[in-house]
């Protein structure tokens, strides 16, 4: 695998019990960048995002052919190990889903389990609150309850908590859907931060925010990938009709 | 609109409101009233302290004390608590977390037929399978191997007859898991799939999710169920009244018979042959329905606090 | 790193596989008990259980006719008085007082009363119509098991409505209706399935009780159709049955109580399979992947 791919997508086909769902997907996720996924609804952009941590094993009949290729392994073999997979690749939801815990305890929470204990979890709990934007707002309150924390605050907060563990990829599934334009912006800002050190895929149903953020836009279709390619040339450029008619507001 | 329809809307509407007012409030204050009416004599011959903290009950000498039916409801009851307890979160974490889809079906609809059987089924054959089981094998056995020790002996003295706490109480739990289970598994229900992929995301296992956020998510649904559970356990009457042996006594082992206040009904209601003695009755009746009534409500609250944080 | 994900998974595997014995362990006290059950009771279940009278004690033989009869009119009787009124305070609770913070605190004290213990309601009866009457009476049983279903018919009945999506009623409201009739024609009639599966489990509850009856209808040898005498009941009999010193009384206690277990669970089924196959929710709107463009 070259050096600067993180993620190699090939032939991937998903099903949800009988349904094939994911068509032929081949796509190549580059290190330190951030690749959008768009497409109206229900063309799969979200189901692709969950092949990547194999969100989809939590729930019976659902199937998966073809290969993903992250750190020089096959990651839908039956035997790779979930729980190391899913330290590296991690995931911030669409809506925020802050523990019943304090704002500490949330942000610590992946670290304990990996064992990781008091001086050093307390360091890694502070950059990852730092790294997060929301370090100055939760200093003096880190034993509050994170409920207590805006919705905006609250993604943040799940953000940091994702990137407490250090993943090398992190996967954002429309994270600023239930936020206002002001939060929004905030969160924009930081998945460009943090690209620096992470691998980033989104998907949103926002082309304008892909547009600003994305390094990458796949646009998906029914099931399928249509097109793929740098964001600028896809917005400007697109090769496909397809492509133009969403791009363009024709449909979606 | 007609005339007709709009003063047929104020009749029903309050014939309707009636109902309503009937079961909320007319229906359960009339229970409170006639209890505490009838309770009148005996409240005023024994009042409330002494006869909550008098063993005796002698119906020759007119002299009733309600200590041993209160103990004996309040231990079998937490005995029984505290067997199923376990048992119906263990049940729910298996049937939402862990069965795969067939046997989620089978397990829910047997603890299901577990629940509609009738209390006095679980009463005969308490009393004809359960207490010989008991008394053969399993009580003989425990007084074996606990009499050496001090405190722990003291707890399994007495000749195992099988009608006894411990079989009273093994019995009330296995009525209660039902419901206890179904109440935990509805409260792991309420939590959001996104909330619990989001601990799977950061690489926990499904104990820990169990463990980390289900069960602090629903902590007051569970509270909740536990203490309605409590709530029903204490006025379960046919199973306790045929094996807790109907002795006015303190158990003072779990192989002691003893009775409770529902047991005592059971059996003397037909018998109170003095006006005294019936009043006495209506006071233990009185202080079961109080004490249910707090635990049921406070089960309540909790419950609703549960539903007003997922809202 | 290596190690600490293997005791994690090991700790994992061990809390998982004690909660399936747990499940386990429910499973085994049901089998105990439904085995016992249906062994016994099936072998001493014959016709004469249903078509005789009790012989005198002592005496091998006769049935349980008077019972079985006895507990069918109190059970009926009690159901005519108490569905019609938990439905009417389900159907305020639901569609007038959802607003109101007092009807609703009163709703949740009627589900308090769901889970009282059922011989109060004897108790409150004994009070009620046994000491004026000076006699064990079948109204006052009739009264006790109405008093314990109210409750219980009130708040799935509620529950039900409250299903059913105000956009429901809102389309009724445009055309011009009043509220009485909204509930009439459409409300009601979308929920009726789940109404109708609250009422079946509110009879299967009260067949199986017998606290209630222990001293208000009480027992009665014979077979009788006198509301305002002792009427004997299938479970109050057992009781009986089972405490008295006789081996035939047991084995016809056994049939008794297959029996009503059986009538309970079928109850029970019916009013699941209801539920599974009726229309509860009249209007589902269709979210399949395919239809989303």
């Amino acid at each position: 695998m070259e050096k600067n791919v993180e993620i190699e997508v090939r032939n991937l086909n998903f099903y949800y019990g009988e349904t094939l769902v994911l068509k032929n997907i081949n796509l190549t996720i580059y290190k330190n960048k951030v690749t959008a996924l768009i497409g109206p609804s229900g063309c799969g952009k979200t189901t692709f995002l969950r092949c990547l941590n194999r969100m989809h094993d939590l729930y019976a009949g659902n199937k998966y052919e073809g290969e993903i290729i992250f750190e020089e392994k096959n990651i839908l073999n039956k035997n790779i190990d979930l729980i190391s997979l899913r330290s590296k690749i991690g995931m911030v939801f669409q809506k925020p889903t802050p523990f019943p815990m304090s704002i500490f305890d949330n942000v610590a929470y992946g670290l304990r389990l990996k064992g990781i204990k008091s001086s050093e979890l307390k360091e890694r709990v502070e950059k990852a609150l730092i790294d997060a934007a929301l370090w100055d707002e939760v200093k003096d309150k880190l034993r509050e309850s994170a409920f207590s924390l805006s919705g905006g605050q609250q993604q943040r907060l799940c953000i940091a908590r994702a990137i407490a563990v250090e993943p090398k990829v992190l996967l954002f599934d429309e994270p600023t859907s239930a936020l206002d334009p002001i939060s929004s912006s905030k969160i924009e800002d930081l998945i460009v931060k943090l690209k620096s050190k992470i691998t980033i895929v989104i998907v949103t149903h926002n082309m304008q925010q892909a547009a600003r953020i994305s390094d990458y836009t796949a646009f998906m279709y029914l099931g399928e990938l249509i097109e793929v390619g740098p964001t600028e040339k896809i917005f400007t450029t697109p090769e496909k009709k397809l492509t133009e008619d969403y791009i363009t507001g024709r449909f979606g | 609109m007609t005339k007709r329809s709009y003063y047929l809307e104020i009749v029903i509407k309050n014939f309707l409101a009636f109902w309503a007012i009937f079961s909320g409030l007319l229906f359960p204050f009339t229970v409170f009233l006639i209890l505490f009416y009838e309770s009148n004599l005996a409240i005023k011959t024994f009042g409330i302290v002494k006869f909550l903290t008098t063993t005796t009950w002698d119906p020759v000498s007119e002299t009733f004390g309600g200590l041993t039916m209160l103990t004996g409801t309040l231990i079998s009851t937490f005995i029984a608590v505290l067997i199923a307890a376990p048992v119906a979160i263990g049940i729910a974490i298996f049937i939402t977390e862990l069965a795969p889809s067939f046997l989620k079906e089978i397990v829910t609809s047997a603890i299901q037929l577990l629940a509609a059987i009738p209390s006095i089924i679980y009463g005969m054959w308490g009393f004809l399978v359960l207490a010989n089981f008991m008394r053969t094998y399993v009580e003989p056995s425990l007084q074996k191997i606990f009499f050496t020790f001090p405190l722990l002996g003291k707890l399994f003295s007495g000749p195992p007859t099988g009608i006894d706490v411990l079989t009273t109480s093994l019995v009330l739990s296995i009525m209660i898991i039902p419901f206890m289970a179904s109440m935990v598994k509805d409260s792991f229900d309420l939590v959001p799939s996104v909330m619990k992929e989001s601990a799977y995301s950061l690489g926990a296992t499904k104990w820990e999710v169990i463990k980390d956020v289900v069960i602090p998510y629903t902590a007051s649904g569970i509270t909740g169920g536990l203490v309605l559970s409590t709530g029903r356990a204490l006025g379960e009457t046919m199973a306790v009244t045929f094996l807790a042996g109907n002795v006015a006594q303190i158990p003072t082992s779990l192989f002691s018979p003893f009775t409770t206040i529902t047991v005592a009904l059971a059996n003397q209601f037909t018998e109170a042959d003095t006006p005294l003695y019936l009043s006495s009755l209506f006071y233990l009746s009185f202080i079961l329905f109080v004490l249910s009534f707090i635990i049921l409500s406070f089960a309540k609250l909790m419950v609703l606090r549960l539903e007003k944080k997922w809202k | 790193m290596e190690i600490k994900v293997f005791k994690r998974k090991l700790i994992n595997y061990i809390m998982l596989l004690i909660s399936f014995l747990a499940a386990l362990y429910g499973l085994f006290w049901l089998f105990w008990i439904l085995g016992t059950l249906l062994v016994n009771g099936f072998k001493y279940l014959n016709l004469e259980l249903f078509l005789q009278d009790p012989n005198p004690p002592g005496i091998e033989g006769g049935g349980l006719k008077h019972a079985f009869v006895g507990h069918f009119i109190i059970t009926s009787l009690a159901t005519l008085i108490g569905v019609p009124t938990g439905v009417c305070a389900g159907i305020y609770y639901a569609e007038y007082g959802r607003n109101s913070k007092i009807f609703m605190s009163l709703k949740n004290i009627t589900d308090i009363m769901v889970s009282t213990p059922s011989i109060i309601m004897g108790a409150v009866m004994y009070a009620l119509m046994v000491i004026p009457f000076k006699q064990f009476n079948a109204l006052s049983g009739i009264f006790s098991l109405a008093l314990l279903m109210i409750p219980v018919i009130t708040i799935t009945t509620y529950e039900m409505l409250n299903l059913i999506p105000n956009t429901l009623r809102e389309a009724a409201y445009a055309l011009g209706a009043y509220k009485w009739q909204i509930i009439k024609d459409v409300t009601i009639r979308a929920a009726k399935v789940g109404i109708l599966t609250g009422i079946l489990l509110g009879v299967a509850r009260i067949s199986g009780e017998t606290a209630p009856l222990l001293f208000t209808a009480f027992n009665n040898a014979y077979l009788s159709f006198n509301l305002f005498k002792p009427m004997a009941t299938l479970t109050v009999t057992i009781f009986n049955y089972i405490m008295g010193p006789y081996d035939y009384w047991h084995k016809q206690a056994w049939a008794a109580a297959l029996f009503l277990t059986l009538l309970v669970l079928v109850l029970s089924l019916l009013a699941k399979t209801l539920i599974h196959f009726g229309t509860l929710i009249p209007f589902k709107w269709k979210t399949k992947r395919e239809d989303r463009f």
